[in-house]
């Protein structure tokens, strides 16, 4: 019997994770999810492709996109030249996978945030230069910017609802939440829902 | 105590866009007034006939309004109160609001007696350059006298000087067409395009769309021009794809479409609601952009032109028509130009007298139909000279045909020397505008920023139809270049009056001042001062006479100012050219710009897993770039920060500390080739390094200089991870990105940030394998044997929780640096404190860390400052001769191998009680403190509890070869002299036998 | 000013860290001359009045290194591909 146990914490410290609402607006964290950073070697795109369908059931999507296995269980996103974020739940990887790609276990690293609602992309315009229109950026759309100086990534889930996924780095989670409390609330008033923390 | 002779003796008993069911209250000078909702603090004051609103920048001259929108260069104002007071705001454009508060400026002890005024009187003295030629002699009463007292005149507004209580925000905007400016063409240009389903911007400066429209008395289809624009603007507001930005002002026009814009968002608002931001600034970016800017009148300079009541006659009809104030009771009109003459007709429509139009033009050049003026007596080939009155105009001489002067009673002087399209955001890529004859104005050069086109009175066609017609024309234009379909939008009936006008620009036959730059005093001689001396091109005379330089940038001064210039200089005034034209195009508040980032919002705040638990052991933090990081744990009853440091330093030392080292930047690199690009990126062998060992290593730039050192880990055959330090974590990626991707792409080698992952403490001192034992997992065997120094491994603790634990030491003490997924961090931090409990653990901060690695001769950013060789650090001997390295064929160089280069070497005072200051040079003993001198400095120092005495590293000429021998360490700012002994910079456990416990 | 990155499409300046000439290629470190070589490759550049090939790190995005076909005195950009597929010589500017 170890002497100590470890308790894990969410990104922002807490033994709960975070969800809030304005009129028209919410942000919640993501739970149970995983996150992967994936590259392939130069030349062993096709391998790779092959084995995230074979394992996984997706296939690897173009620039600016993301894909997800039919139960939307594990996503594969675009972050670059041969390069992809893997999220949701998938605590080991297949050993196939593994060794089409270099794979880095991320989880920990990572914060992900489900922002949601009609005001999403108001909200959304004071914190990243993208544009997110959804002729532009409609679903399936992922990509990499700065959220006020912090690096991200966002995905469009489901643009007729503003429904976003925004992935940032854990260290300045509560930097990144703190904007996005403040865009919300210039859009939508005072938030209706008690503070995280 | 209310206000004027009656309340809003001035106001017209009926029309204005203003509502008249809404009064307002507000003050002036202490004094209250009312007004309406509609109006501008400008609108409302000559509501209540107050005529007197400022004092002049230099000659502090009675002053009145003198226009009605961001051109104003007299009715400037402190608005608001306490730490949201604003100078210098333009009573023009400032909304009215209940309660808003506006105090005049420049005027000591008040705006009716300021004693200021002298200055007028010595206004000889103080013509264009002034400065130069003055306030010279004697020498030393410069300082103690004239600047001072300098200083205290200039100026206008005063700042609030308590810090900014808003807040501000910063958004971004797309679109496929920003219309700028909702006037007629703008509002006719978006509808277009937005009918078609255009993604359309249209922001405004005003509150209200409509420009002119909203104060002129033109029809559109038959309305009022004013109820058009209103019934388009809420069309627009309606639709899902615009965005209608008012009081918005498009101050920049940047590369590439690219473009932003100041929203006032609340300052308009009495008690504005918490969670609005003040002002918001836009970025937006726009595949096309129509500027329908409008234009801007200029005046014409004449005698004591500036004496309240003077105005600009296109402002003369924005407050007769569009706020139902008459400015006066009896008008002349100046004007060498057809439209000036619509004042005239407004005025007498509104019922106030006017006396005469004056018109410099012969008779047969005005083109306007007369009748719309009655018999108001009219005098062709005139000019008027002189202005009587000072606190307000009572009557204005003139020069009639016949060269005979005339005088007539008058309190208002309503001027046009003719309208500038506002060109300047077609200027901001350096498009010089281009004189058109025609209309004696600047229109847009050919070269315009991207996507731009000008319509309407921004591109000089004048009348409404043309500003429609010209504004439909362009966004089919962009509708069809952006393959958006079209529109079936026509063209509405409106006046298309051909626009005539002859130049005229000052009165030479005026004797008083005739002033041309209102705001900043610069008058008609003062020009002509600076072409006799010699500064004759624009840009010299802006310089010289300040002309254009005040918070209006010479909005209404600019043209009239080159075209005398012209005048002077014999050259035309295509030839003379504008000053160049640059954001922003009306003042900007800074922490508009800064927007949220301000304070502690500055930047990102980076924090460590154990952050909270830190915070709650009562740490003291200090920023390291963007993280934040404790410097020490105080314990109750210290006093000072160098007990707690001293304690900590010494409690690793004898038995055992740990602390949160999971700032540096971990680096993860997988691959075939990781080991193969290691050895090129470091100095020394990494594709040698046996699976679960780490090495020291050095990177260098490729000019030979060291870039930064860390470790390198084993975990795999080709599986690596490497840290760097706190600061250079970002540098050091960026730099790993473009050996692999620029130099090597050849290579197979994977690499990503894991700093934020893990969460990593180190533990050391002589019981830290104690202490780690009761973290570890047992199957894991941690005793020297099978975990020797520079060990690593991947393995589990406290029941099965991922971890890698490194026996490496920063610290110079026996330690370890133990790992764990982030989430787990909190909860190691507060595991390793319980398991140390016995060995009395404590937890240390950076200051002790400093201490640590200080007397055990480890270097940090001060020693690896970009400018020092491995050399230099007395690592030559890692730059392995086997292998090429980025840096190595650079740090070859003769100059970089010098024998007598500065090379790093400890010192510690002769006089043990001496505290050594980092920053001191080093020069021999009786020899002068000089930089011919100087052998070297000090970089890092600190008090060493260990040792008792202050100690320090630095770098000296010949270090190593000088141990024993004393030099002085001179610090000339803090005012030092210390006699030091060079020594090794390894003051503790030099062998390193501590580290292989 | 925007730069088209080729994974991320246009994107504002403000993402991307500027380096400078993408057409100096590093030496040989064993060739005779190297050290003459790398002086060059590491000081000397031509700095053209006109377009320039350059390599730009989008640090905020994608972290490609790209070469941006730009010119120095209007700032109009041709195009950008990512740096390890930029093949051009020393001295060769834009067409």
């Amino acid at each position: 019997m170890p002497e100590f146990l470890l308790s894990r914490k969410t990104a922002f410290n807490l033994d709960a994770p975070v969800a809030e609402q304005w009129d028209g607006f919410s942000l919640a964290e993501r739970t149970d999810e995983n996150v992967w950073w994936l590259s392939a070697p130069r030349g062993g795109g096709e391998a790779f492709a092959a084995a995230m369908r074979e394992t996984l059931g997706i296939e690897p999507p173009a620039a600016g996109r993301f894909a997800d296995n039919g139960e939307g269980a594990v996503r594969l996103a675009f972050a670059g030249d041969r390069q992809w974020f893997l999220t949701g739940k998938a605590s080991e990887l297949p050993k196939r996978l593994d060794e089409a790609c270099c794979a880095t276990d991320q989880s920990d690293g990572w914060v992900g945030l489900t922002l949601e609602g009609a005001m999403a992309r108001e909200v959304l315009c004071r914190l990243c230069p993208l544009d997110l229109h959804p002729d532009v950026f409609g679903n399936g759309s992922a990509a990499r910017s700065p959220f006020e100086g912090m690096l991200a990534l966002i995905a469009c889930e489901d643009a007729s609802a503003g429904r976003y996924a925004v992935h940032f780095q854990r260290s300045s989670a509560r930097s990144f939440l703190d904007h996005v409390r403040h865009a919300a609330s210039s859009v939508c008033g005072a938030p209706v829902s008690e503070p995280s923390h | 105590m209310s206000g004027g002779k009656s309340a809003q003796s001035n106001r017209l008993s009926s029309g204005g866009l203003i509502e008249r069911d809404i009064t307002l209250s507000f003050t002036f000078d202490g004094r209250r007034y009312r007004g309406h909702q509609g109006d501008t603090l400008a609108s409302a004051l000559l509501a209540n006939s107050v005529r007197l609103v400022g004092r002049s920048f230099k000659y502090h001259r009675p002053r009145g309004v003198f226009g009605a929108g961001p051109e104003e260069p007299n009715a400037l104002m402190e608005i608001g109160v306490g730490a949201r007071r604003d100078p210098n705001t333009r009573a023009t454009v400032a909304e009215l609001y209940d309660g808003l508060t506006a105090r005049s400026q420049n005027r000591f002890p008040s705006l009716a007696f300021d004693l200021m005024a002298v200055n007028d009187r010595f206004a000889a003295f103080l013509g264009a350059g002034f400065y130069y030629k003055t306030f010279m002699w004697p020498a030393a009463f410069w300082e103690k006298l004239y600047e001072p007292l300098i200083r205290r005149a200039a100026g206008l507004g005063r700042l609030a000087g308590k810090p900014d209580p808003d807040s501000y925000e910063k958004a971004w905007a797309h679109c496929d067409l920003l219309v700028i400016g909702a006037g007629p063409a703008g509002l006719q240009a978006a509808l277009v395009a937005a009918r078609a389903g255009a993604r359309v911007i249209l922001a405004d400066e005003d509150f209200r769309p409509g420009g002119r429209l909203n104060a002129e008395r033109a029809e559109i289809a038959r309305i009022p021009g004013h109820e058009w624009a209103e019934r388009v603007a809420g069309d627009l507001a309606g639709m899902k794809n615009v965005r209608l930005l008012t009081r918005t002002t498009v101050f920049a026009a940047y590369d590439g479409g690219d473009y932003a814009a100041l929203e006032k968002v609340s300052d308009h608002l009495a008690s504005p609601p918490a969670h609005l931001p003040r002002q918001r600034l836009w970025r937006i970016q726009a595949k096309r952009t129509i500027l329908a800017a409008g234009a801007i009148e200029r005046p014409i300079a004449f005698g004591n032109n500036d004496r309240p009541g003077v105005m600009l006659a296109s402002a003369v009809r924005s407050y007769v028509n569009r706020h139902a104030v008459a400015p006066g009771k009896s008008a002349i009109v100046f004007t060498n130009n057809d439209d000036g003459w619509r004042t005239a007709r407004d005025l007498i429509a509104a019922g106030v007298d006017v006396e005469a139009i004056i018109d410099p033009r012969a008779s047969e050049e005005v083109g306007i139909v007369r009748e719309m003026t009655g018999d108001t007596p009219v005098f062709t080939r005139a000019r008027v000279t002189d202005v009587k009155g000072v606190r307000s105009v009572e009557s204005v001489e003139f020069l009639n045909a016949n060269g005979r002067t005339v005088r007539l009673d008058a309190d208002i002087v309503a001027v046009s020397g003719g309208w500038n399209p506002l060109v300047h955001l077609t200027c901001h890529r350096r498009n010089n505008p281009v004189w058109n004859e025609r209309i004696a104005a600047f229109v847009p050069g050919a070269e315009m920023p991207s996507g731009m086109i000008a319509v309407g009175a921004a591109n000089g066609a004048f009348s409404t139809h043309g500003a429609l017609a010209q504004g439909t024309e362009a966004a089919m234009r962009v509708l069809n270049d952006l393959s958006l379909g079209q529109s079936q939008i026509a063209i509405p009936d409106s006046e298309d009056a051909p626009y005539s006008i002859s130049p005229f620009w000052h009165v030479a036959e005026s004797k008083a001042r005739a002033f041309v730059d209102l705001q900043n005093d610069v008058s008609v001689k003062d020009i002509a001062i600076s072409e006799r001396e010699g500064f004759r091109s624009v840009e010299h005379m802006k310089r010289y006479t300040t002309l254009g330089m005040a918070t209006d940038q010479g909005k209404t001064s600019n043209v009239p100012a080159l075209a005398i210039m012209a005048e002077l200089t014999g050259k035309s005034i295509a030839e003379t050219g504008t000053t160049v034209f640059r954001p922003p195009y009306t003042p900007v508040a800074l922490s508009a710009f800064a927007g949220r980032a301000r304070g502690k919002e500055y930047r990102p705040l980076r924090l460590t897993p154990s952050h909270d638990w830190a915070v709650e052991q009562g740490a003291s933090f200090v920023e390291a770039g963007l993280w934040l990081r404790p410097e020490w744990f105080a314990l109750k009853g210290e006093k000072t920060w160098r007990q707690s440091v001293d304690r900590e330093a010494l409690a690793v030392r004898k038995s055992v500390g740990f602390c949160d080292v999971s700032t540096l930047g971990k680096i993860d690199i997988k691959g075939r080739d990781a080991g193969l690009f290691l050895d090129r990126v470091y100095t020394n062998m990494m594709s040698t390094l046996p699976v679960g060992r780490v090495r020291y290593g050095l990177m260098l730039r490729e000019d030979g200089f060291v870039m930064d050192d860390g470790t390198a880990a084993r975990l795999g055959e080709n599986h690596f991870v490497i840290t760097t330090t706190t600061a250079n974590a970002g540098k050091v990626m960026e730099h790993l990105d473009y050996c692999s991707q620029v130099h090597w792409p050849e290579l197979d080698v994977h690499m990503v940030s894991v700093t934020d992952r893990w969460a990593q403490f180190a533990v050391a001192g002589p019981s830290s394998r104690e202490v780690l034992r009761k973290i570890v997992d047992e199957e894991f065997d941690i005793s020297n044997e099978a975990f020797p120094f520079m060990a690593c491994a991947a393995l589990t603790v406290c029941g099965g929780v991922e971890a890698r634990l490194f026996r490496i030491s920063f610290s110079g003490e026996f330690a370890y640096e133990i790992a764990v997924p982030a989430s787990y961090g909190d909860a190691l931090a507060r595991a390793i404190a319980q398991a140390g409990k016995q060995f009395s653990i404590v937890p240390y901060g950076l200051e002790a860390l400093n201490i640590l690695r200080l007397e055990k001769g480890h270097l940090t950013g001060n020693e690896l400052n970009g400018q020092t060789t491995a050399g230099d650090l007395g690592m030559a001997r890692m730059i392995s001769p086997r292998k090429d390295c980025i840096g190595k064929v650079m740090s070859q160089r003769p100059a970089l191998q010098a024998e007598d280069r500065m090379v790093l070497a400890g010192f510690k005072a002769v006089n043990a009680a001496e505290e050594l200051t980092a920053g001191a040079h080093f020069i021999g003993l009786g020899e002068e403190a000089s930089t011919g001198n100087d052998q070297g400095w000090m970089t890092s120092v600190g008090w060493s509890p260990t040792f008792g005495h202050s100690i320090g590293i630095g770098f000296i000429r010949r270090g190593p070869s000088r141990h024993g021998e004393r030099v002085r360490a001179v610090d000339l700012v803090r005012g030092k002299d210390i006699e030091v002994e060079i020594c090794s910079p390894h003051f503790i456990d030099p062998q390193g036998e501590r580290l292989r416990a | 000013m925007r730069l088209p990155c080729p994974y991320c499409g246009e994107r504002d300046i403000s993402e991307f860290v500027y380096r400078g000439d993408a057409t100096v290629k590093r030496p040989d470190a064993d060739d005779p001359d190297a050290a003459r070589a790398f002086h060059e490759f590491v000081h000397l550049r031509t700095n053209p009045a006109g377009w320039h090939f350059e390599h730009w790190y989008h640090e905020s995005g994608c972290r490609a290194w790209i070469v941006v076909e730009r010119n120095t005195l209007t700032h109009a950009v041709r195009g950008a591909v990512a740096a390890s597929a930029f093949r051009r010589k020393v001295g060769e500017v834009g067409a």
